[in-house]
């Protein structure tokens, strides 16, 4: 008998928090960390009587960016209905949200995975509000079985936009890039800091598995993953579970489950089936959201090249190594600044390899953004002018653009600060240096002579107290060639 | 739809509701009442009409963002049957967090 096989389908829930200044029904405040509980709030997104929801522009003007990005299309008429569930973290006990006109349906996104691009279909993109928090607390501090729960509202009524994907990725790596290009597209988009660790950015992870004699397990839903890692460990988890009842003959129930972080496994909640009645009805506080057409097209005039464009461009247009084409369009201000840098002349290569060790060098080491430094991407274009003509070594550049960059001052003047000049050593002058080191070193000198350094070790050594003596001013490959003519003459 | 028990108290069991046994009866009673009326209620004509029309033809209106705090946040909190500092606080449920809590 053939040995069964798998396929495990994942389906994922991404809850993006809008960087709105306000909440979504009502004008409080959006800034919950950090705030003392319940100070941005008011009668609205407290659900007391009488109160009625106002629809935040932005709110709306975000979700349409992010689905246009997502290539959705967007519902002209939409409107909000009401979740029910009882619960304190939810002072109406219902939620405000989309059903079946959400603000847009039908988009994708390609992944890339293993040198592979692969498009995930999204379903749809709608808009809700988030519920306040719950601190479960007994008297002696302890979290489980509290008699009480501490409710802070700050949090209930802010934007989010769930984008919900198709059941198409077949990993717990394929998800993992899935969330992560997620997460680099509401950046590029500046609609949410996308941040899992602050909550920003939440996900629901929907797995079965199916089976190669034709069986389909029921699909699960985790709960409860706060970090990348999490995600991808809560679905391996329940990967190798759901296979291991399949391969017993067993039924999967369609559940909610958990996942515990410390103990690395999923738990079933229990009464999932009830609670799954929530019994939407269209919400009659608040009449049918017409999207404008021309709200619409302004948003899509302001959209920017997202992140898998710029990558794929990097890589096919440009060249660039696939590392390099993602770290370099990982960040859209970073990728704008080389792609300035090259059109202000710059080699594209060049250009790629200088923002990748120096300018990323120096923003994780500041924590600046690429906005802020002192070199704009016409003058790390100046400098790289003088490394393409020769004129500037490769060191000596570096010297230069670091004084760039803590002075805020042009190439030219960077360069006399440091001491270098354009056009780097006369071939006389470096002549001499070559001459005067080689004979300083006759031990090392004689070995290169004689053939015998074949690793090259020596030449390295003596060719790096040149660069010293002159200061990198001159091509490495300049100073190479003018040994080779020191001991050229040497041999007569 | 006939309505029993066991419908009662499941919308009561949703609701986190106790009722007393000797309640149960008379809820199965209103619950038939108000689906009776809205049998009756069937029996008008909405043929060609959106079951979620709505009276009048006007069109959410939007608001601009701009934050802007409410000033009686504390009476509120006054106001509430309990609650610690500036925390509301309510029995715990099941003694835990919610699992179901947006989904």
């Amino acid at each position: 008998m053939m040995p069964l096989s798998f396929e495990t389908v994942i389906g994922l829930e991404v809850h993006v928090q809008l960087a709105t200044e306000s909440k979504l029904f009502c004008s409080c405040p959006t800034a919950y960390i950090g705030s003392e509980p319940n100070t941005n709030v008011c009668p609205a997104c407290l659900g007391l009587p009488g109160s009625l929801p106002s629809l935040n522009r932005r709110a709306l003007e975000l979700g349409v960016k992010a689905a246009l990005a997502l290539n959705c299309s967007i519902n002209c008429m939409t409107k909000f209905h009401r979740k029910n569930y009882f619960y304190p973290d939810l002072p109406k006990a219902f939620q405000v949200s989309q059903y079946d006109v959400p603000l847009a349906v039908s988009g994708s996104m390609p992944i890339f995975l293993e040198g592979k691009v692969k498009n995930i279909n999204i379903t749809r993109l709608h808009l809700e509000e988030d519920a306040g928090k719950l601190i479960h607390e007994t008297a002696d501090g302890r979290l489980s079985g509290a008699a009480f729960s501490l409710v802070d509202y700050n949090r209930a009524g802010v934007p989010l936009a769930e984008i919900v994907s198709e059941p198409e990725l077949s990993s717990p790596e394929e998800a993992r890039e899935y969330v992560l290009m997620i997460r680099r597209l509401v950046r590029y988009l500046e609609v949410s800091d996308g941040d899992m660790e602050s909550g920003s950015l939440r996900v629901d992870a929907n797995i079965s598995q199916k089976c190669s004699d034709g069986r389909w397990g029921s699909r699960v839903e985790i709960k409860n993953v706060n970090s990348l890692r999490a995600m991808e460990r809560a679905l391996e988890y329940e990967t190798i579970r759901q296979r291991g009842l399949l391969l017993k003959g067993e039924e999967i129930v369609q559940e909610t489950r958990h996942w515990d972080d410390n103990s690395g496994v999923t738990r079933s909640s229990r009464g999932k089936e009830e609670a799954h009645d929530y019994r939407y009805f269209p919400e009659p506080d608040l009449p049918q959201i017409a999207v404008e057409r021309t709200l619409v097209e302004n948003v899509r005039e302001s959209l920017p090249e997202p992140p898998w464009k710029k990558r794929e461009k990097f890589a096919r247009e440009w060249r660039l190594s696939p590392a390099d084409s993602a770290s370099l369009s990982e960040n859209l201000d970073v990728a704008v600044f080389l792609e300035n840098v090259a059109a202000s002349g710059a080699d594209r290569q060049m250009a790629a390899n200088w923002v990748k060790t120096d300018i990323l060098r120096v923003l994780n080491e500041t924590g600046l953004a690429v906005g802020d430094l002192q070199v704009g991407p016409e003058g790390l274009a100046s400098l790289l002018a003088h490394v393409e003509k020769g004129s500037l070594s490769n060191t000596a550049a570096k010297d230069v653009l670091d004084i760039m960059l803590k002075k805020g001052i042009a190439v030219d003047d960077a360069m006399k600060e440091a001491g270098v000049k354009a056009g780097g050593v006369s071939r006389e002058s470096l002549l001499g240096v070559v001459a005067k080191v080689l004979g300083e070193n006759a031990a090392e000198t004689a070995l290169l002579f004689s053939g015998e350094d074949t690793s090259g070790k020596k030449r390295k050594f003596l060719q790096g107290l040149i660069m010293r003596e002159i200061r990198g001013q001159a091509a490495p490959e300049d100073v190479s060639a003018m040994i080779d003519r020191v001991l050229d003459e040497m041999k007569g | 739809m006939a309505i029993d028990e066991k419908d009662v108290l499941h919308v009561a069991r949703l609701a986190r509701l106790d009722i007393a046994p000797d309640r149960i009866e008379p809820m199965v009673r209103y619950f038939q009442d108000i689906i009776g009326h809205f049998r009756t209620l069937e029996k008008c004509d909405t043929d060609g009409i959106d079951p979620f029309e709505e009276s009048g033809s006007h069109l959410c209106p939007l608001r601009d963002d701009e934050p802007k705090a409410w000033d009686s946040v504390l009476e509120a909190l006054e106001e509430a049957p309990l609650r610690e500092g500036r925390f509301f606080k309510v029995p715990a449920i099941g003694g835990g967090g919610d699992p179901d809590a947006l989904s």
